[in-house]
């Protein structure tokens, strides 16, 4: 493989997609517990990558993004753990969970590798990608998979922030430019 | 029309030039008008709602924050105020004193507006309006 970083920010996009497409298709179905876990993964994956950023960045712009990733996926987290909770439900692993954990260790690996404006433009590139999939699960896949009500409820209310957040990241995406 | 009439007069001297505390007017029967009012701002899936407000100089506006993530109200053009984090739940007030741009630092693409007395936003080019009121 020539361009290991095309590679990854290709396979990570598409193979969320394909796990959207491919549950939509064969009509599988997810519990709630299993819904529940994709969610939570998916925050703490976000939440991971900030992490690096805030390590490795200098851009005053990524860094405050960073923080608000931070800040706004552990508030859904919390949002989901306690409506988990309350429900008495236990999120479960399951192979949508297992592919994202999958993709993500590799994307933060090839972030680890790399600094400067370098880093800086792989991760907000990422930023973008990966908020447009996670909108396109979460719309595509989580909330009609949903069972319970207020479940459903709360996917839907996270995808305004994971808009606003794509806006955001494709305006640092701009401003790196 | 009584009412509509001392509304019109305490808006145009509100306009014309502030103080409205020591206007003759606001000494009249009805001078509950002159009472400065509250207006809200919902903070609600990501967006101001309304994102521009229209509020006589004077008035409050309360920001209440019903997400579940934080978020700020900022004075847009040179950041000269800010609410500093409003969280989840949270609320956050000030008082009206001109036409001003904000924003949300923590989303930057969260935007609102407050029209104080009907003049709109000062462009950086224009002269401030403050000048002709001399106000403190
Ligand atoms: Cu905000």
């Amino acid at each position: 493989m020539k361009n290991p970083e095309i590679f990854w920010s290709g396979i990570i996009l598409s193979s969320l997609l394909c796990i959207t497409t491919s549950f939509a298709q064969n009509a599988q179905t997810l519990s709630d517990a299993e819904v529940a876990s994709v969610a939570v993964v998916a925050n703490q994956i976000d939440i991971a990558y900030a992490e690096i950023a805030k390590e490795k960045s200098k851009d005053a712009e990524i860094l405050k993004f960073a923080e608000t990733m931070i800040n706004d996926h552990n508030a859904v987290i919390k949002q989901a753990s306690d409506l988990v909770k309350k429900l008495g439900v236990t999120p479960k692993d399951n192979d949508v969970s297992k592919k994202l954990l999958s993709d993500a260790d590799a994307t933060k690996k090839t972030l680890r590798s790399k600094s400067g404006s370098e880093f800086n433009k792989a991760y907000i590139d990422n930023e973008v990608a990966y908020h447009k999939a996670v909108i396109e699960a979460v719309e595509g896949l989580l909330i009609p998979e949903a069972e319970n009500a207020e479940l459903k409820a709360l996917l839907q209310n996270v995808v305004p922030a994971l808009k606003t957040h794509l806006a955001h990241a494709e305006m640092v995406q701009k401003s790196l430019k | 029309m009584r009412v509509l009439i001392y509304v019109s007069l305490l808006a145009a001297i509100a306009m014309g030039c502030g103080g409205s505390q020591n206007d003759p007017a606001a000494t009249s029967s009805d001078n509950v008008q002159n009472v400065p009012q509250r207006h809200v701002v919902e903070i609600s899936e990501m967006k101001f709602v309304p994102d521009v407000l229209n509020v006589n100089k004077g008035d409050t506006i309360v920001w209440i924050n019903k997400d579940m993530v934080d978020h700020d109200v900022t004075e847009e053009a040179t950041h000269s105020w800010t609410s500093s984090k409003i969280p989840a739940g949270g609320s956050w007030e000030m008082i009206a004193t001109k036409s001003e741009a904000y924003f949300c630092s923590l989303h930057v693409v969260m935007k609102g507006k407050i029209v104080v007395d009907g003049n709109e936003v000062a462009m950086s080019d224009e002269l401030p309006s403050v000048t002709q009121c001399g106000a403190p």
